[in-house]
């Protein structure tokens, strides 16, 4: 979807078009979905996240003036509610249960133990990165952001963004050295 | 001509394909294996990840709910409706605390305080043909400044 594409949906969303709307939503809501389950680590939260963005988004359009994309704009609000979830709840690093939850059984038991374990082990130490490491990270590669978009989406110059990605990767190596065959 | 160091600073964004230098750090990886290892330690790093991230598809309700949240009136728990009574409360609740502590203080500092009665000016007159006759006329000196006045306001009163 180009900017112009964009520009024309937001004309017809705001003309009471709730077909493009949903258009919208179909389009970005597994991606805002799975970028807030990777930074609350629970999926209950992560759809109440999901919900609100969207829901904020139809409330907000008027006002939303196409100055970025609309998945930037998404990001935006998803972000800020994450951080305002784990505010709320006084949450400052992973915890070990709720990652564990989140990993799927599959068929071969010790196939799935052991990668099992070995995902507990990344998402413990993705989710014990530092404040806005995280979010950098996740953006890279959950999603193949920019750098320039990241920055637009943490609202943060493109240097910083280029060292928290850096420095996301170099904590986490720290941490799993063994997984990658150190 | 970077040095490896330099290099090193720079295999991230390498990485991602966001650097200015991409030749020139190519050329310093084929000469240098220690960047080299590096280089592959932090390509393994961001697969890994990339690997292990959480994916996960929204029920099919998704969509349900979100409409019917839209149409609703706003209850949502994120509702600034919600959010601006409760801190129109909190104001009003601060703002009878803050009276009650600075009332009392303020009471006594604007009490009522009977005028200064610096001077007063009593007038007793007899008449020379009424004996008993005698007037007491005690006069504020916050009605008066001098004598003068004070006797022309007792000649206005009884029409000298």
């Amino acid at each position: 979807m180009t900017h112009e594409d964009e520009h024309e949906i937001i004309k017809k969303i705001s003309g009471g078009n709730e077909e493009y709307f949903e258009k919208i939503v179909n389009q970005y809501k597994n991606k805002i979905y799975n970028f807030s389950l990777n930074i609350l680590y629970n999926k209950e939260d992560a759809q109440e996240v999901t919900l609100e963005v969207f829901y904020r988004f139809h409330k907000g359009f008027k006002k939303f003036k196409g100055e970025c994309k609309i998945s930037t704009y998404l990001y935006q609000i998803a972000k800020n509610l994450c951080k305002d979830f784990l505010k709320k709840k006084k949450i400052k690093t992973a915890n070990i249960e709720e990652v564990a939850n989140l990993i799927r059984t599959g068929d071969d038991p010790e196939q799935i133990y052991l990668k099992n374990e070995e995902k507990k082990e990344i998402l413990f130490a993705l989710g014990n990165l530092k404040n806005g490491y995280r979010e950098a990270l996740i953006l890279r590669e959950l999603e193949g952001f920019s750098y320039k978009e990241i920055s637009e989406i943490l609202k943060q110059n493109l240097n910083t963004v280029k060292t928290k990605v850096k420095r996301a990767r170099e904590q986490i190596l720290s941490q799993i050295r063994h997984l990658t065959g150190e | 001509m970077k040095n490896c160091n330099e290099i090193k600073n720079l295999l991230s964004e390498y990485l991602d394909g966001e650097t200015d230098n991409t030749p020139g750090i190519q050329k310093h990886l084929e000469s240098c294996a220690d960047c080299r290892k590096e280089f592959e330690r932090l390509k393994k790093t961001a697969r890994t990840v990339k690997d292990h991230l959480v994916k996960d598809k929204l029920p099919e309700s998704f969509n349900q709910r979100l409409m019917k949240k839209i149409q609703e009136p706003c209850t949502s728990r994120f509702s600034f409706k919600i959010f601006i009574p409760r801190l129109a409360y909190t104001v009003v609740v601060i703002l009878i605390l803050l009276g009650i502590v600075f009332y009392v203080p303020i009471k006594e500092k604007f009490a009522f305080k009977p005028a200064k009665q610096i001077e007063q000016t009593v007038v007793y007159f007899t008449q020379s043909d009424h004996q008993e006759a005698e007037k007491i006329f005690l006069v504020s000196s916050n009605d008066v400044e001098d004598e003068e006045v004070l006797i022309n306001l007792f000649a206005e009163n009884n029409e000298f």
